[in-house]
């Protein structure tokens, strides 16, 4: 907690900040061990003994600055990435905005009205789109994907392909092409509601105002040339059939991810007859039918007959809040609905609406306003959701469930029913989500560094999230993130530099067999094998967990700051007496430092036995370090981090597990009781936790045995002498090349 | 009472979103007024009613035909805790009487239905052979196992 405000202090005298070192006296000794001074002092002059034991071992680390390339990359052109791409276009950056449909817009082109204000969705999106289509710094690529980003923060290298267009862009959208069009196909933008032909724009406001052609539909094809109606009546003769797909590659120095949401199919939930009943329809197909712009001229018209329907359901939550589908309430089709409601209202004022719901989460601001609004206007809400949609032979749907408020059974006729389908993450994020190591939450969206301070930043240095990327949320919330996101982008731009911390891992190339185990285990791909099969670590997209230096069994890999020597030192420094009633902790940094931390701070209360190591990530606990400890009579260890899922360091602490796992194996095989060793995750909320796990260890550890200590002592021990003769040996042997596992590997790479 | 906690993972329980897909599929609520599988789910788990609810004859109802679960979106085994606390009523001598007979009758008979001399002369007319009479000590012993016949007092 204090330690940065002691490193400014030394730096400030004129000592490098890297030679600090703190004995944690307070939060985890005397503040837990209230009511035996004798045993914690006893643990205190440990504890000093630990700090100067690794305070000798210090060295001075020079940080070092990282150029930033003054150009961002923008990953989807919703509404989130037109306004992350305007902020950072107008702070005075050269913005690359990729697009993989034919136009930007997204979601919220297709939607009619938004909530609560109920302005015109496309109205105030389509000046934005505009401005983002001629900014001079935004660089507009639609039709575009990313196919892979490599680099670190400051100089990422992105790949992209370009699809074929076979319209260029002197195209003045006049649109006399697809007049003459023979073919036609579903319109996406229109949910498949109208057609479009081979040749077409996406949408009236579509940006870039160029038309596209659809090979898979259009006539010619593979060069064959059966109708050139559309070149006839292009006069600007812009249509160019042998336009081919592309790639490009380009370097940023910052990434926002703003790729948006898909939404539930519906047909997933067949009691609700979607895709079978033609009047059940989706909110975003309804969306499209109100839009005066739409394929219905904005008439609410019910699919058999083309009615207006008198009778309208709408039934919520559909694909979300369910063990089934998506667990997540989607958070925008309840003020959806609720809209739509008011707009059938304003239209057709006769209309009977009702809608099924389970809970109106009506949170935001101006949200229970129109909530009310919409009940004033005679909108019903029945709470419980129907168990079936019954189709009826003149199209008409037969709704019956439970009104929970009534305790009683409805059966209700309406000739429309209209599903709100939750929203889920876009189909190309996961390809995304991979290159950038990027992680996830359990519903699929992508995971910020911190959910409530710094809820834009996300695991990967440089990459931020705007918008529906991160989890579901409505327009005006999508817009704030996508503001937020490219000022923090703009933070590290407008530096120039990114200080990396000097922790980061080194690579002693000598030491180095080429065996490349560091690689598979960095969580942030920042450690590859070069020409001559040596590590090589890149210091910008380096965190410092330690994972590679603690899988590395040649020791070629030095931690700073955290190194080997400093560690075994500290267990040296504390197993000078009486080792054998006592217990290592390993504490990482974030959680379960953390967690010790606030247990100290709230006074609980555990027994003196345990001493503490901090490492930044669970993942730098090597296994000799255990090894050592049991070798040195320790009698029991515990291996603390934060959770799975939580780590700081993207899945390091997966290592963790695995590396416990081998060692109690080891210790099952030495004969040895593997519960001398013990795993727990610790949030740094969960001080608890941590104390009653260190009480348990401490019943356990009165009754391990003396011979138990012995045989430890011995079997680790001679272990270790092992260790030591083979790395002898191989530094004699000079050529690291010519070790057992060099040849093992050769072999492997033969085989395959 | 403890028992059906034991069965049944109540953190299941918690997930119920009272959404009322259950009640609002199924047969037996649409002619039964006042079954509820909704409720009980509510007031068995959830308020701890769980006298209450065991009181209740309309729980018989239930014809574990398993739509409620099948439909429920949180996959809620709605249809196993009716069986349970079935069963449990019964075991707390809430069977109810025409319930009982019946039992009885399979366990003396066989057959859920009696047959009669009358039914004999029918299948005689329709050129069928008469029935087997089934057998009752396999019956009786499945009854023993299960308890029911401590239950029915046979």
């Amino acid at each position: 907690m204090h330690e940065p405000t002691f490193r400014s202090c030394i730096q400030a005298a004129g000592l490098n900040q890297y030679l600090l070192e703190m004995a944690n006296i307070r939060e985890h000794c005397s503040w837990v061990h209230l009511h035996d001074k004798k045993e914690a002092t006893e643990k205190a002059k440990d504890l000093v003994r630990m700090s100067v034991a690794r305070a000798r071992l210090l060295e001075p680390q020079e940080e070092v600055d990282i150029p930033v390339i003054q150009k961002a990359l923008v990953i989807g052109g919703g509404v989130a990435g037109i306004q992350a791409a305007l902020d950072l276009a107008d702070s005075g950056y050269e913005v690359i905005l990729v697009e993989k449909e034919p136009s930007i817009g997204g979601r919220m082109a297709q939607i009619d009205k938004t909530f609560p204000t109920m302005d015109c969705s496309i109205c105030i999106l389509a000046p934005k789109m505009a401005e983002a289509g001629r900014h001079p710094l935004i660089r507009l690529m639609s039709l575009t994907e990313v196919t892979n980003v490599s680099g670190y923060v400051g100089s990422f290298n992105v790949k992209v392909r370009h699809r074929a267009r076979y319209v260029t862009s002197d195209c003045s959208a006049c649109g006399e092409c697809s007049k003459v069009c023979p073919q036609h196909a579903p319109n996406e933008f229109d949910i498949g509601l109208a057609t479009r032909n081979a040749i077409y724009l996406p949408f009236a406001q579509a940006v870039p105002a160029t038309y596209l052609i659809d090979m898979d539909l259009c006539l010619n094809k593979d060069g064959v040339r059966v109708c050139e109606k559309c070149v006839e009546a292009c006069e600007r003769k812009c249509i160019v059939f042998n336009d081919r797909e592309t790639e490009e590659s380009f370097e940023v120095g910052t990434i926002v991810v703003a790729t948006g949401v898909d939404v539930f199919d519906a047909r997933e939930i067949p009691q609700y007859q979607y895709g079978r009943a033609p009047n059940v329809i989706t909110s975003l197909e309804f969306e499209r039918m109100i839009n005066a712009g739409g394929p219905t001229g904005g008439h609410l018209i019910r699919p058999s007959d083309h009615q207006v329907p008198k009778t309208v359901a709408f039934l919520q939550c559909i694909g979300s809040r369910s063990s089934k589908t998506n667990p997540y309430c989607s958070t925008v089709c309840c003020m959806n609905t609720i809209k739509d409601s008011l707009l059938i209202k304003e239209h057709w004022p006769d209309t009977k609406i009702t809608v099924f719901y389970i809970d109106i989460r009506a949170f935001g601001k101006g949200f229970e306003d129109l909530f009310q609004r919409s009940k004033k206007t005679g909108v019903q809400f029945i709470h419980g959701l129907p168990g079936e949609i019954i189709p009826l032979k003149n199209g008409n749907l037969r709704v019956v469930g439970e009104s929970t408020l009534l305790s009683k059974l409805y059966d209700i006729e309406v000739e429309l029913a209209i599903l709100s389908v939750g929203l889920k993450p876009s189909t190309g994020s996961d390809l995304v989500r991979r290159f950038l190591t990027l992680s996830r939450t359990s519903g699929g969206f992508f995971m910020v560094a911190h959910p409530k301070l710094r809820p834009v930043d996300t695991s990967t240095r440089g990459v931020f999230l705007a918008g529906c990327a991160e989890g579901p949320k409505d327009i005006k919330d999508s817009v704030t993130q996508a503001s937020a996101a490219a000022a923090r982008a703009n933070i590290i731009m407008r530096r120039g530099k990114v200080t990396v911390e000097a922790i980061t891992a080194r690579v002693d190339a000598e030491n180095c067999t080429g065996c490349a185990a560091c690689t598979k285990v960095c969580p942030y791909q920042a450690i590859f094998m070069d020409e001559n099969k040596k590590a090589v670590v890149v210091e910008a997209a380096c965190s410092g967990c330690g994972t590679c230096g603690a899988e590395c069994q040649f020791g070629a890999i030095t931690m700073r700051h955290f190194t080997d020597d400093q560690i075994l030192t500290q267990i040296d420094a504390f197993t000078e007496y009486e080792s054998d009633k006592k217990i290592l902790a390993f504490n990482c940094n974030w959680c379960s430092y953390a967690g010790a931390d606030f247990a100290g701070v709230s006074r609980m209360q555990y027994p003196t036995e345990v001493r503490i190591i901090r490492t930044m990530c669970s993942g730098r606990i090597s296994t000799r370090f255990v090894e050592r400890a049991f070798a040195r009579g320790v009698a029991m260890v515990l291996i603390s981090g934060c959770h799975i899922g939580d780590c700081h360091y993207i899945n390091a602490n997966t290592q963790t597990e695995k590396r416990f796992h081998r060692l109690r194996k080891i210790m099952e095989q030495g004969g040895l009781d593997p519960e001398r060793l013990e795993l727990v995750w610790v949030s740094a909320a969960e001080g608890q936790r941590f104390q009653e796990k260190v009480t348990a260890m401490q019943k356990k550890l009165i009754t391990i045995s003396q011979d138990e200590i012995k045989m430890g002592m011995k079997f680790f021990g001679e272990r270790e002498k092992k260790w030591e003769q083979r790395r002898q040996k191989r530094a004699q042997d000079g050529d690291a090349g010519d070790s057992s596992f060099e040849r093992k590997r050769k072999i492997r790479v033969e085989a395959d | 009472m403890a028992k059906a906690l034991d069965l049944y993972d109540k953190e299941e329980f918690y997930r119920c979103l009272q959404c009322a897909v259950c009640t609002g599929s199924c047969p037996t609520a649409q002619v039964v007024e006042g079954f509820n599988p909704r409720e009980i789910i509510l007031r068995y788990m959830l308020y701890g009613e769980q006298e209450e609810v065991l009181a209740d004859e309309k729980l018989w109802c239930c014809t574990t035909c398993h739509a409620c679960q099948e439909r429920c979106p949180h996959e809620i085994t709605i249809s196993g805790l009716l069986t349970h606390i079935m069963n449990l009523a019964a075991r707390g001598g809430n069977l109810p009487r025409p319930l009982k007979e019946n039992i009885k009758l399979m366990a003396e008979t066989g057959w859920s239905i009696r047959a009669t001399s009358h039914s004999d002369r029918i299948r005689e007319q329709l050129g069928l052979k008469p029935l087997k009479r089934p057998n009752t000590a396999e019956i009786r012993s499945i009854l023993s196992e299960t308890g029911l016949d401590e239950i029915l007092e046979l």
